[in-house]
């Protein structure tokens, strides 16, 4: 069973009298562990099939199962909820909360969930922030890290409940090519070892090689896919 | 001015808040100097509308009127004091009355007896004409629909005079009572009622009105040193000493003290933090050579864009507020309410000037460095 | 954690708001101050009699110094049912020569036979129990103050507290020295050797309503009620010559305390308002400086019930801290102001504006509610910092 499986899945939306399709028809399946890459220009869609993948967004016609969960006729709070438990996301640059330290940025999760910030979680946090290499940062606010260390902090947060799905919108744009690919690097690292799947938007033709697969869109429109060669 | 203005026009909200926020607290201010001058007028408003510009007391009445008599020979001393041009009784009572436009329905009243034409009369005649003859009255407007308005009669008890009313006064009302200004024979005629054994009916106070180019002060002060048993009062002294009053006002002058300490403090430490919000668009027109006149001139003109905004939401409010409080004896003051928001604009100006001080300490270089402004 | 940690972290976004609300408490708490001391300082000696109703002359208008009882009228009122205690007493309002300043001293002198609250029984002749506000204008224990322009004498034996008049201090003496100083002072108000300016009455009365026949003395009361007020069954005895008012209902009647509760109550309701009104405004900005940051939390599953409890904690903070910085004030400034202004600030007062600031913080912060309801997840896609 795919972890996301999206079929026919249409975004319309109406502007005055005329109506805008910002996507059309997409089907996508992806598996556990698999990474795609999502490519395509400014305004293809991209965003807003992340959107819908994750249960941001509804979709206007098709389905969502996410997990095997069908979430197409979700509300919103059913919908707060599924993102909780189940969707991780690392968005392009707003992503942490500025006054929170790096640990408390993953322990804001822990307590959406209900839970109290007690000692499993913690130690859960620190765990996390040591793999991805932040293991002497956790009390830093993040105007006092890198733009490389902050994106790792965004991962350990969108990792931090053991999501079936990983959602990254542009995650190294704002980075320099060099520390875009440590982070690239270590995305792979951390989904392949967890067996999550994961679903990378970028415009960035390099950030394809990280990827099992890529996906092009246009225009709402998903085109022929090409399996790259792992490294 | 054009930076200022669109720097506004983008950031509505906050601007628009900060103006609500300032137009709430001048509100309360105007507000509250309103109320707390209602309050005083219904105690000591007869004393403060009525023409007598020095009021000579009994000194053992201790700046009350009720308290007070003055006796021929005392009033004949006060007579020939240098400064005096006009002195003449002024009679003050408590009195049971019948109001019979009102249902006959029996009050407390307090009569003012003045001789006609000589100082004492109110001044504040808002409707009709003063009295000229005795049985008439000039009642409090504040009591028009309790059986007062012109026209209507008024009785006094047990079985005495009726008076007709023939005119309205603002703010003439003494000891939260109804008032009615009447004749001093009138006035008489009313205490005998009440003690029909009495001798002889002396006046409360002696009501003065000084010679052209003297100063009440001054002579209030030959009366006080000339006369025996007696205290001189301008005007303003009676009615601030009376009893009640005064303490009253002065816990209101520390409120007010206060609100005039915060507004312009809020206003000056909010423009504080927007110019550090900007800090670095600010750097950036201080590196492309914007003088720095320009910037704080842009930064006055905000203050006085969102003081002017919070005033008129103030005045709003007020005029509002004020229309549902009318049975308090409030009305509208335009003077006053000007007169606050222009010091309360001042203020804010003033503490403004802190943020402008910052605004000036601004490095143009910093800009070119990419450092950035730290805060 | 989030609301917490944003205090902790980021002050300075809320010391705006914290800096006026203060200034509102410490307002609100003075404010209610002086209406307190006000009103304390003058129905005092009537919140201290011993009774349940208080009997006035008819044609006196509820005007305690213009009522005059003879005493015909006292043994009227001694015969109606329920009643069971009845004690006269005269109040006259004058300055008295204090020995150790030169000016003088607002006093009211009051006679009485039923002690009241922390009076000893009627002492001799000349003799009178201070309110303790009359130290500060220079009374003390054992002084002979001269009362009056015909300067009446009364020694202090004692003191007793929140027994004021009109805003003067009463002096506690027996019937007989009350009428002598009233009428060498006021002879225009003189009043015969048997009349007293009102009555005090202890009755027994259950729930309001008078028992028949019964005698008491200070034990439960048993009986038969008939249905009617202590004041009802006094007034029909003397057949309407009398006014008999509860003790509250006479407190009211006092000049000017109806009056300056309703205007200080006007502006401390309307003062609390503005505190709803400046929590809703400064918070509705925050929220809308947070509103990216709002679109990521619920992104990641943030519901906005949530959220929006962190807003109204947040506000509840910052109520409470204003109210304690507002508290300190206050009680600072009471201590700075002279004695002459009537400022008393009692504990149902605090207790009053902090429930007034915790209400309003909360429902200024409602303000908010629909902008938290309407940030859309979806907006923390796709969105630069």
């Amino acid at each position: 069973m795919s972890v996301l499986d999206m079929r026919d899945v249409r975004k319309v939306y109406r502007t005055g009298d005329v109506d805008v399709v910002a996507l059309a028809h997409a089907t996508l399946q992806v598996e556990h562990g698999e990474i795609v890459a999502l490519l395509g220009p400014s305004g293809s869609g991209k965003t807003t099939l992340l959107s819908i993948a994750g249960g941001l967004l509804a979709a206007t016609e098709g389905t969502v199962v996410v997990g095997g969960q069908d979430i197409t006729g979700y509300n919103a709070k059913q919908l707060t909820q599924f993102r909780r438990e189940n969707v991780g996301f690392v968005f392009q640059s707003v992503n942490l909360v500025p006054f929170l330290t790096a640990e408390e940025n993953l322990l804001v999760v822990d307590e959406l969930g209900g839970g109290k910030g007690g000692k499993a979680a913690k130690n859960r946090a620190s765990q996390l922030l040591d793999e991805l290499g932040l293991g002497n940062r956790l009390r830093n606010l993040p105007a006092q890290l890198s733009g490389g260390e902050r994106q790792r902090v965004a991962i350990g947060r969108a990792l931090f409940n053991n999501p079936k799905l990983v959602l990254f919108d542009e995650p190294t744009s704002a980075l320099d090519s060099k520390i875009g690919a440590q982070v690239m690097e270590l995305i792979h690292t951390e989904m392949k070892s967890r067996d999550t799947a994961a679903v990378i938007v970028t415009h960035d033709t390099r950030m394809t090689e990280y990827a099992d697969r890529t996906v092009r869109i246009i225009d709402g429109h998903l085109k022929a896919e090409s399996v790259e060669q792992t490294a | 001015m054009f930076l200022a203005l669109t720097e506004m026009r983008r950031a509505k909200v906050r601007f628009g808040l900060l103006a609500g926020a300032v137009g709430l607290l001048v509100f309360l201010i105007l507000f509250q100097q309103a109320l707390l001058s209602g309050l005083i007028n219904q105690f000591i408003g007869a004393i403060k509308n009525q023409s007598g510009q020095v009021l000579v007391f009994n000194d053992q009445a201790r700046r009350n009127l009720d308290g007070s008599i003055i006796l021929p020979a005392q009033q004949a001393a006060i007579t020939k004091v240098d400064g005096v041009e006009t002195a003449s009784p002024l009679g003050q009572g408590t009195f049971t009355v019948t109001a019979v436009n009102d249902n006959e329905t029996e009050t407390d009243a307090v009569l003012f007896g003045y001789v006609i034409g000589q100082p004492g009369a109110p001044t504040s005649l808002v409707e009709g004409r003063l009295v000229e003859a005795a049985d008439e009255a000039v009642a409090s407007e504040k009591d028009r629909d309790a059986g007062f308005d012109i026209g209507d009669v008024v009785r006094i008890e047990p079985g005495g005079a009726s008076i007709t009313i023939v005119g309205v006064a603002r703010d003439i009302n003494y000891s939260v009572q109804p008032v009615l200004f009447v004749e001093f024979g009138t006035f008489e005629a009313a205490k005998r009622t009440r003690n029909p054994d009495a001798a002889a009916i002396f006046p409360s106070v002696i009501a003065i009105k000084v010679a052209a180019g003297r100063s009440a002060a001054d002579v209030a002060r030959r009366i006080n040193e000339q006369v025996d048993g007696v205290e001189a009062l301008t005007r303003q002294e009676a009615v601030d000493g009376s009893p009640g009053v005064s303490s009253v006002r002065t816990s209101f002058t520390v409120i007010l003290g206060l609100f005039y300490l915060v507004v312009p403090l809020v206003t000056g430490l909010f423009f504080l933090i927007v110019t550090f919000q900007k800090a670095s668009a600010l750097t950036l027109l201080r590196a492309i050579g914007a003088p720095a006149r320009s910037l704080v001139w842009s930064l006055l003109v905000q203050v006085v864009v969102v003081m002017t905004i919070g005033s008129l939401v103030a005045f709003g409010l007020y005029s509002v507020a004020i229309q549902g409080v009318s049975n308090l004896g409030v009305h509208v003051e335009v003077m006053p309410a000007v007169v606050t928001s222009l010091v309360v604009l001042a203020l804010a100006l003033v503490t403004s000037l802190v943020a402008v001080r910052r605004v000036l300490r601004i490095d143009p270089l910093l800009a070119t460095t990419g450092a950035g402004v730290a805060l | 954690m989030l609301p917490l940690r944003e205090l902790r972290r980021r002050p300075s976004r809320f010391i705006v708001a914290t800096v006026v609300l203060s200034f509102l408490a410490t307002l609100l708490l003075f404010l209610g101050g002086l209406l307190d001391g006000l009103y304390l300082g003058s129905t005092g000696a009537i919140r201290a009699q011993p009774g349940d109703v208080i009997v006035f002359s008819s044609g006196a208008r509820d005007s305690f110094l213009r009522s005059r009882i003879t005493a015909d009228l006292r043994a009227d009122v001694e015969s109606a049912d329920g009643v069971d205690a009845v004690g006269g007493v005269g109040f006259v309002l004058l300055g008295a020569k204090v020995p150790t300043k030169a000016e003088l001293a607002d006093v009211t002198v009051a006679g009485y036979e039923l002690p009241p609250k922390g009076v000893p029984p009627p002492p001799k002749d000349y003799q009178g129990t201070a309110d303790s506000s009359l130290k500060d204008q220079g009374v003390g224990l054992g002084d002979t103050i001269l009362v009056g322009p015909a300067e009446s004498p009364i020694t202090i034996i004692g003191f007793v507290d929140d027994t004021s008049f009109l805003q003067q201090g009463a002096v506690w003496v027996n019937l007989p020295t009350w009428r002598a100083v009233q009428n060498a002072n006021r002879p225009d108000s003189a009043v015969a050797d048997d009349v007293v300016q009102t009555l005090v009455v202890k009755g027994s009365v259950v729930k309001g309503s008078v028992v028949k026949g019964s005698v008491v003395k200070g034990s439960v009361v048993k009986g038969v009620a008939d249905g009617r007020s202590l004041s009802e069954v006094i007034d029909a005895a003397t057949a309407n010559a009398t006014s008999t008012l509860t003790v509250d209902e006479a407190v009211l009647a006092l000049p000017g305390v109806k009056q300056q509760g309703q205007t200080f109550d006007q502006i401390i309701y309307s003062t609390f308002v503005v505190v709803l009104a400046v929590v809703g405004l400064f918070f509705s900005l925050l929220t809308i400086e947070r509103i990216g940051l709002y679109g990521v939390l619920k992104a990641i599953g943030a519901s906005t019930p949530r959220l929006f409890a962190g807003v109204v904690m947040q506000a509840v903070i910052v109520a409470i801290i204003a109210f304690l910085i507002g508290s300190l004030l206050a009680i600072g400034a009471a201590f700075a102001l002279p004695a002459k202004v009537p400022l008393q600030l009692i504990p149902s007062r605090f207790i009053f504006t902090f429930a007034g600031l915790l209400l309003a913080a909360v429902l200024g912060s409602a303000v908010s509610l629909r902008r938290v309801t309407r940030v859309d997840p979806a907006s923390a896609i796709g969105s630069a910092s």
